[in-house]
């Protein structure tokens, strides 16, 4: 037997698990094999449980579980790194609970909070950066770690009270589009629910679009000042939030 | 006849030769010499599995470099002798250029190497074969440049003759590096020694090894948990390692993979490395994926001349991503295959020789799969390769239902120990750590053990003495 087909052999032993799969092993290696079987599996109950307690916590744990065992069938870990496992558990609790869609929203709002952990560091503008931003022509550089989100659930409103171990309320749709931006300040990962109209800003910002421009399609779409007035608005929250860190294009600064 | 006759007759009739018909003769013998010599290398040799990766790495171009420069000088040398008056070989010195550049970067590599690895070092893995494949490889190229000359007039025949020789010698190095790594790959092989006493550094302590105040002598971090794009794990690190040497240990490498290592992987574990110039770079010898599916667990392999040939490639391959020797850990393990051909620690000590790796020998594990498959601990240690042993490892483990079970989430126990005695006058003073993966104890509890380490080591020394 080649190493290649053993290694195929003991795969198949792992992921489905059978007597038909054991057979491919002298009978004294079963004990063995149990082993590796039982630490595969708890290895990835222990790392869907870490990364999503309160996901767990409103679904309930045998509820959990059950998806865990339908996820790791249909999605065995194929990454380096078990951190990338969860990131397919979202969606498989979408199509498990698609009539609940807070729960698929819960689960991405602490995948994402993780995954903005150990996003690439960046360092927000500075206030001398600021002052000499030629903000017609200025293309924002955003923060690495910030995500973006479409939600149609209150799941952020559930997860600070299930965090905070505080009743948490009844799930509900959102009467109104909304998103979910996740990013890092300093080593914190911060989320916060918008508007889709400044998703979409951040979104166009993020494309490449300057200030500018972001502004004169706001002003064409709308009331002029209306539209220069929630841009600025959004600008003093990006800069507090600390979710610029550049700009490209020329400044009005001379050295 | 008078002498202007003589010469008049000789010349009449001799057609012209061309000015470059030298430079044409010459280059049409090396051609078809090499084409023959590569044919050769392809049929007999083969080409290096991780030539690819190689390619992306300085040292196979810092070898390609060294030997191309002496085979241009050694064919510009042949070029000359092969007219009836060579004129000044003067510029022939440039030849000795890389051979002191390569000579100096030797000597301050052996300065920088323990005495007792200093033949090891001049020789390298395969000084008992290279030499001998270079010679007769190079040989369709030597008869190349022979043929070369029986068309010209060189009449200082040794010298000739001896830069033919030295030009084919050289282009025939120039493309076996394409298919082996040869002696100059031990210059990056050197592993260092280190005797110190180490912890791994794991989140409850955090706060502690950020103050630089444990009395360790260094520390070891999981590499992967360390593998991200910033945030603060990477800050953590560079913090601590302003304190203590780093040892990065690996669980994902997978070396025993019949597909081959991950080149993301690797991409990845070198940017740290890079940033964190460690103590010493290991992983296992296991497998943990193969064709796309992950275990994150580290699976046994069967020990046969396949699966070395395969752990041999993938090591070298990792080695040349890291630009930098590893360590390779023993493991335990709980499934044995009937089909090996060696022991364990038969089949470490040729991955040594083959790859110039080093060996994390966990002693635990050692007890742990000795107990588990019936083997004698004391017999895998005193056959283990303890020149190459750079650091070991102390744990804990579990009894499970019918096999112990490798858990870290104990002291070490009292056998273990006795192993730990056994073995350290073989490896002299040696990096030694304690692990603790689950159940992790207060950081005291953890440095009174590594006090119990460095005990039993002074005892075992100085009777060794």
């Amino acid at each position: 037997m080649t190493l290649l087909a053993l290694q195929r052999d003991f795969r198949d032993w792992l992921h489905v698990g059978e007597d038909r799969q054991a057979a491919c092993f002298p009978p004294s290696a079963r004990p063995g094999l149990a082993v590796y079987q039982n630490n595969f599996r708890g290895q990835i109950a222990a790392c869907l449980g870490e990364s999503f307690p309160v996901t767990r916590s409103w679904l309930g744990g045998e509820a959990f579980h059950k998806a865990i065992v339908v996820h790791a069938e249909r999605t065995p870990p194929s990454s380096w790194t078990l951190d990338a496992y969860p990131c397919d558990f979202p969606h498989t609790l979408g199509r498990l609970y698609p009539d609940d869609r807070e729960v698929a929203e819960l689960a991405w709002l602490e995948l994402a909070l993780a995954e903005a952990f150990v996003a690439a560091d960046a360092v927000p503008i500075s206030a001398d950066a600021l002052a000499c931003i030629d903000w017609e022509h200025a293309v924002l550089e955003l923060a690495p770690s910030l995500q973006i989100q479409p939600i149609s659930t209150n799941a952020p409103a559930i997860w600070s009270a299930l965090a905070g171990e505080t009743s948490p309320p009844a799930a509900e749709q959102l009467t109104e589009p909304a998103a979910l931006l996740i990013w890092r300040q300093g080593e914190r990962s911060r989320f916060r629910t918008t508007d889709r109209a400044e998703a979409d800003a951040l979104s166009l910002i993020r494309s490449g679009s300057s200030f500018g421009a972001l502004c004169t399609g706001l002003a064409e779409a709308s009331d002029g000042d209306l539209a220069t007035a929630a841009a600025a608005s959004w600008l003093a929250q990006w800069i507090t939030d600390e979710l610029i860190i550049g700009t490209k294009g020329e400044t009005t600064c001379t050295a | 006849m008078n002498t202007d006759d003589l010469i008049t007759s000789l010349s009449s009739g001799v057609t012209p030769v061309s000015r470059s018909a030298v430079g044409w003769r010459l280059a049409a013998g090396v051609i078809v010499g090499a084409a023959a010599s590569t044919l050769l290398i392809i049929a007999t040799l083969g080409f290096r599995p991780d030539l690819w990766l190689a390619m992306h790495g300085s040292t196979l171009w810092m070898k390609w470099g060294y030997t191309i420069s002496l085979a241009v000088a050694a064919i510009y040398a042949t070029a000359r002798l092969a007219r009836p008056e060579p004129g000044g070989l003067r510029r022939l010195w440039l030849i000795a250029v890389p051979v002191l550049g390569l000579a100096a970067i030797g000597v301050n590599e052996l300065i920088n190497t323990p005495r007792a690895d200093w033949l090891a070092m001049w020789l390298g893995q395969t000084w008992d074969k290279c030499p001998w494949l270079v010679l007769i490889l190079a040989m369709p190229i030597f008869i190349g440049l022979l043929w070369s000359f029986r068309r010209l007039a060189p009449t200082r025949l040794r010298a000739a003759g001896a830069v033919a020789g030295s030009g084919a010698a050289e282009r025939t190095r120039t493309k076996f590096r394409w298919v082996s790594s040869p002696a100059m790959r031990t210059i990056k092989m050197h592993l260092p020694q280190f005797g110190g006493f180490g912890l791994g550094l794991r989140k409850p302590h955090y706060a502690a090894f950020l103050d630089g105040q444990v009395g360790v002598d260094f520390v070891e971090v999981i590499s992967e948990n360390f593998m991200v794009d910033g945030g603060q794990p990477r800050r953590i690190l560079r913090q601590v390692r302003e304190h203590y040497p780093v040892a990065l240990h690996g669980v994902s490498m997978s070396v025993g993979s019949a597909d081959g290592v991950d080149d993301a992987y690797l991409a990845r574990l070198r940017t740290l490395v890079d940033e964190v110039e460690p103590l010493f770079v290991s992983d296992h010898l296991c497998w943990t994926r193969i064709e796309g599916f992950n275990s994150h667990d580290l699976l046994p392999l069967p020990y046969d001349e396949d699966t070395l040939n395969i752990v041999v490639a993938n090591v070298c391959r990792a080695q040349d991503a890291l630009g930098r020797a590893m360590l390779i850990e023993n493991p335990s393990s709980y499934v044995a295959f009937g089909h090996s051909e060696m022991t364990e620690w038969e089949f470490l000590d040729a991955l040594c020789q083959r790859s110039g790796c080093g060996l994390l020998l966990d002693v635990n594990n050692v007890y742990v799969s000795g107990r588990n498959h019936g083997f004698d601990a004391l017999a895998y240690l005193d056959g283990v390769p303890a020149s190459r042993v750079r650091q070991v490892h102390l744990a804990g483990h579990s009894q499970g239902e019918d096999l112990l079970i490798d858990t870290h989430d104990r002291p070490v126990c009292a056998s273990v120990w006795e192993l730990y005695a056994h073995v350290l006058p073989r490896l002299g003073p040696i990096a030694t750590m304690i692990e603790r993966d689950d159940d992790i104890p207060l950081l005291e509890e953890l440095l009174d053990e590594l006090d119990v380490a460095r005990g039993i080591a002074g005892a075992a020394l100085r009777k060794a003495a």
